[in-house]
């Protein structure tokens, strides 16, 4: 008995879910919520787990692993009444009877306790342990009604919500079949192969019964398997051919997740497609047909694609046929298109631009082309270009947006920029409008590079900050996870720009109150795009970076470009771990705390007194320290003095004169604190 | 094998399943959706069952029958089954198995599709089928029609009868598809589309159809509001078509559309409410 308290006894267990076709996108995270929430439960439980894995396929979700064969023991403590009250004269009292009453014990069973300066009886009870046979359906079931749904169905006549209806399932404890309840369907000893091959029910008897039954299904479990089935057959099509597969990460997650049991296939288009651009190519195979395209040692696509049928089954020649017949249609239709937008130049589609629009409550992409011309109009000075580049600019601000009403993108919207820079690229335009035109969707997604060139970044800068500025003062707020008109990635476009490249040398807020001003935007939009764009920036460096918000919060917060940010924030880093730091921090958490909101201002303060002096003397020794060090080495001489004028004068004089003096003392000091990250906030 | 042998063939299966097998509708639709025997069988607790071809009208895909694929109105086998059997996507790959569809001859792919009718008020979640990378069916589980929940939840499956028959018989362009033997889609269309597409790019009339669109707007309001659902219905299928013939016009900006979408959405409520109010269990109402 107490060997088996100490050391759990492992079994195996296995959990499957038949659901029909589950979305590609969602199956890895369905896939993972459902594990950690069985983990939650076991913990919940009190059973121990081991090797816990879980697979999916696009019919069936799988969590399998060991698990400990009972609940682990757990003591209780029960409170009953206060001592004084348990007892009269030595003999248990209704209180004391009823409390052992409703726990099932004697009066002689009870222990006291002590809480505060009260004593109570208590009882020391041991929980039921349960096996986990009687535990495990339960766990499964609600650990499955937990699972997090983006977007959830109905199905029969009841109210169960999955992503897909549920269609099977069973539960294994070794070879034991234990009862489960998943929204409705009760589990069976049975699962079911691919739809191809092996469609119809498949018995089981036990967990090494299951995994021989998918073999016999032709069911791959494990997605990692399945793509390393597709990566080496595909590998092997395309060098038949002289090529190698173009994999794409998002395109092999999604195939992957469209297939029980893979079987990729080669098949071929007419060379006389490649007149259009690869590009459009590529996406149409990817993006209609889920293909990888197959390019030669220079990254050419060449005239083959590869597929990845569901199961084996019979005849792949005409699986392969019907496929080139699918692809030629749609390469003849992309033909068509590029042949048609080939006949245009962009600048024939700039008047088109006044119909387009670009958000019902911020007008059409020509009154947000004539606010970028204005907004750098009034700042060109600020941007490090040549008048030339200048010139170019505003000839790429005319153009950037036409490449919406060519066929292409109207087809493809997902090439809107990189079409506008081929056919800027074909029509022989300076190549900083072609490169600023092809980058200007970047950075699109969290591990995105920003533009390459100068011209790119403001393009993104300005086009990004109209956006923001104009739209969250129009109401177009992001909520939770809603934020339809993209304004979060926009807000972290803005602030990557800033701190990675050095187009905007300034703090990162005066572009936002100089933007927000010529756009007519209130002191209050100005603050919340700014803040928008600080809380992803910070969040983007905590989840990108792993630089966590304590530390990027006071680095960002200093009135100093964000470009720089890197630098402030080692030094930050390395200044803290000093001995010294708590000296500087002291001071400055005092001078804080006694001027509150007091602003430094121009004037110098007529002071006299010693201690003063010494203050007004220290600070000036900080506002000329040449570099980051020699500033740290006078901030310390400067948080000496601080101490010593605290302990020498009262801040708060009688006479008004002379407070507003020292507080303004106090006030210029602290803002010599705060020339590399924000104190406040360290 | 032609065309028609594909519908007989579904018809036959369908009917084996236990469908009744009913007529088109004879109003302009843009899907089979549309007709009232999916409309208002999706709505209710009564078990319905029905199987239809329905021509279905797309102004904007006119292509002056110069595309090989895209033309004004094409074909659609339209099933609903409701409650959904649990079986459903089995019965599904079988009627494609009596078309001559061996699943083991083929790929047969679920691939993810949410649908939408905003001028329905109409959404589900469900598929589209490929064959061999071919879209040719459309699977949906009903979730709302007409802005009520469904309940229970209805199947409806959309068979493109067009692209299965250019499947079937090798055809690179709808036009060579054989309707009866001997008898091309060519012969029977090609200048049925020339007229709808110069008809609706050309000769339309925006002026006109905005008054259509009001009339029969204000009718369809009317009518349902005397509870007089199925012809205050049809004035909204008509509403709906002019909007689409306005829509290929272009005559309709970006912002109005939403606007239109909405006015056409409060009709389908209206009628699906006021249907579901007046609701009588006997199914066969639902088609008269």
């Amino acid at each position: 008995m107490m060997l088996e308290d100490a050391l759990p006894l492992w079994r195996p267990f296995l959990v499957e879910v038949g659901v029909e076709e589950i979305p590609s996108q969602y199956i890895r995270d369905i896939t993972s919520a459902y594990r950690d929430l069985i983990m939650d439960e076991f913990a919940l439980m009190r059973l121990s787990s081991r090797d816990i894995a879980a697979y999916a396929t696009p019919r069936r979700l799988v969590v399998m692993g060991q698990v400990s064969s009972r609940q682990s023991p757990l003591q209780e403590t029960v409170r009953g009444p206060l001592m004084a009250n348990a007892y009269q004269n030595g003999v248990p009292t209704p209180a004391l009877l009823g409390f052992c009453r409703r726990l099932g014990i004697g009066p002689a069973e009870v222990q006291t306790m002590g809480e505060g300066d009260k004593t109570y009886v208590c009882a020391v009870i041991e929980k039921p342990i349960e096996a986990a046979e009687d535990l495990l359906p339960g766990i499964m079931e609600r650990a499955f009604a937990a699972i997090p749904l983006a977007r959830s169905m109905r199905w029969g006549d009841h109210d169960y919500r999955f992503i897909r209806p549920v269609r099977w399932c069973s539960l294994w404890l070794d070879d034991q079949a234990l009862p489960l309840s998943i929204t409705g369907v009760a589990s069976q000893p049975y699962t079911y192969g691919n739809r191809t091959d092996q469609p119809g029910a498949l018995e089981i008897r036990g967990i090494a019964s299951y995994e021989q039954a998918l073999a016999q299904g032709f069911v791959v479990l494990d997605p990692m398997r399945r793509q390393e089935a597709i990566v080496s057959e595909a590998d092997e099509l395309a060098a038949s051919v002289g090529g190698v597969p173009a994999y794409d990460e998002g395109l092999m997650e999604e195939v992957v997740n469209l297939v029980e049991w893979p079987t990729p296939f080669l098949g071929a288009f007419d060379a006389a497609f490649l007149e259009v651009p690869q590009e459009v190519l590529m996406t149409s195979m990817k993006v209609h047909q889920r293909y990888f395209p197959v390019i030669d040692g220079e990254g050419r696509l060449m005239p083959y694609f590869i597929g990845v049928r569901n199961g084996i089954g019979r005849s792949l020649e005409t699986v392969v046929h019907g496929n080139e017949k699918v692809l030629r249609a749609r390469l003849s239709d992309a033909l068509y298109f590029y042949r048609a937008d080939r006949r245009h130049r962009l600048e024939d589609y700039v008047e088109a631009l006044d119909r387009v629009v670009f958000h019902a409550k911020l007008g059409t992409y020509g009154d947000k082309i004539r606010r970028l011309h204005h907004i750098f109009q009034e700042t060109r000075d600020e941007w490090p270009l040549t008048t030339l580049e200048q010139d170019l600019f505003h000839r790429t601000l005319d153009l950037y947006k036409t490449d919406l009403l060519t066929q292409v993108v109207q087809e493809f919207p997902e090439l809107q920029g990189t079409m506008g820079g081929i056919y800027a690229e074909q029509e022989g335009l300076p190549t900083p409008i072609v490169q600023a035109i092809r980058d200007q969707y970047h950075p699109g997604y969290q591990g995105d590079i920003i533009p390459e060139t100068t011209l790119g970044r403001l393009l993104v800068l300005l086009d990004r900050l109209d956006t923001v500025l104009l739209g969250l003062s129009q109401g177009l707020k992001p909520t939770g996870s809603e934020d339809p008109f993209g304004m979060r990635r926009s807000a972290l476009a803005i602030g990557r720009i800033l701190m990675e490249s050095q187009v905007w040398e300034k703090p990162a807020r005066h572009l936002f109150d100089q933007v927000g001003h010529i756009l007519g935007v209130d002191e209050g939009g100005i603050q919340e795009a700014f803040e928008l764009t600080f809380g992803r920036v910070t969040r983007f460096l905590e989840s990108d970076r792993h630089i966590a918000a304590q530390w990027s919060t006071p680095v960002l917060q200093a009135a100093c470009p964000w470009h720089t940010f890197s630098d402030r924030l080692s030094l930050l880093e390395r200044l803290h771990q000093k001995p010294d730091w708590e000296l500087v921090a002291q001071a400055y958490k005092r001078i804080d705390r006694v001027i509150g909101d007091t602003r430094a201002t121009d004037s110098t303060p007529e002071v006299t007194l010693p201690a003063e002096l010494a203050v007004q003397a220290a600070v000036e020794q900080v506002r000329h320290a040449p570099t980051p060090d020699a500033w740290w080495n006078a901030v310390q001489t400067l948080s000496e003095a601080v101490r010593v004028f605290f302990d020498a004068v009262l801040v708060n004089d009688p006479d008004p004169q002379v407070q507003a003096a020292r507080k303004q003392l106090l006030a210029l000091a602290r803002t010599q604190y705060n020339r590399y990250f924000d104190m406040s906030q360290v | 094998m032609t065309l028609q042998d594909i519908v007989m063939a579904l018809k036959t299966y369908w009917k084996d399943q236990g469908c009744l097998i009913a007529e088109p509708y004879d109003i302009e639709v843009g899907a089979g959706t549309m007709s009232p025997s999916t409309f208002f069988g999706a709505l209710g607790p009564d078990p319905w069952k029905v199987a239809y071809v329905q021509p279905s009208r797309r102004p904007v895909d006119a292509r002056y029958g110069e595309n090989p694929n895209r033309v004004y109105q094409h074909h659609q086998f339209q099933v609903l089954l409701k409650p959904a059997p649990d079986d459903v996507v089995e019965q599904y790959l079988r009627s494609l198995e009596a078309i001559g569809l061996d699943r083991r001859e083929h790929d047969i792919r679920f691939v993810e599709d949410n649908w939408e009718a905003p001028s329905l008020g109409a959404w589900g979640l469900g598929w589209e089928v490929w064959l061999d990378g071919m879209e040719i069916s459309q699977f949906t589980y009903f979730q709302q029609m007409g802005g009520q929940e469904c309940r229970p939840v209805a199947a409806e499956l959309t068979y493109g009868l067009e692209r299965l028959a250019s499947y079937l018989v090798g055809a690179d362009e709808i036009w060579t598809i054989e309707w009866a033997p001997g008898v091309t889609y060519d012969q029977l269309f090609r200048r049925a589309e020339w007229e709808h597409a110069t008809y609706s790019f050309e000769q339309a009339s925006s002026d006109v159809l905005f008054q259509l669109f009001a009339l029969y707007e204000s009718e369809a309001k009317r009518l349902l509001s005397l509870d007089l659902i199925r012809p205050g219905y049809e004035y909204l299928l008509k509403a709906s078509h002019i909007f689409n013939t306005l829509d290929a016009l272009g005559a309709i900006s970006v912002t109005e559309r939403q606007a239109y979408l909405g006015r056409l959405r409060t009709l389908s409520r209206l009628a699906a409410t006021r249907y579901l109010d007046l609701r009588t269990p006997k199914k066969q109402e639902v088609l008269s």
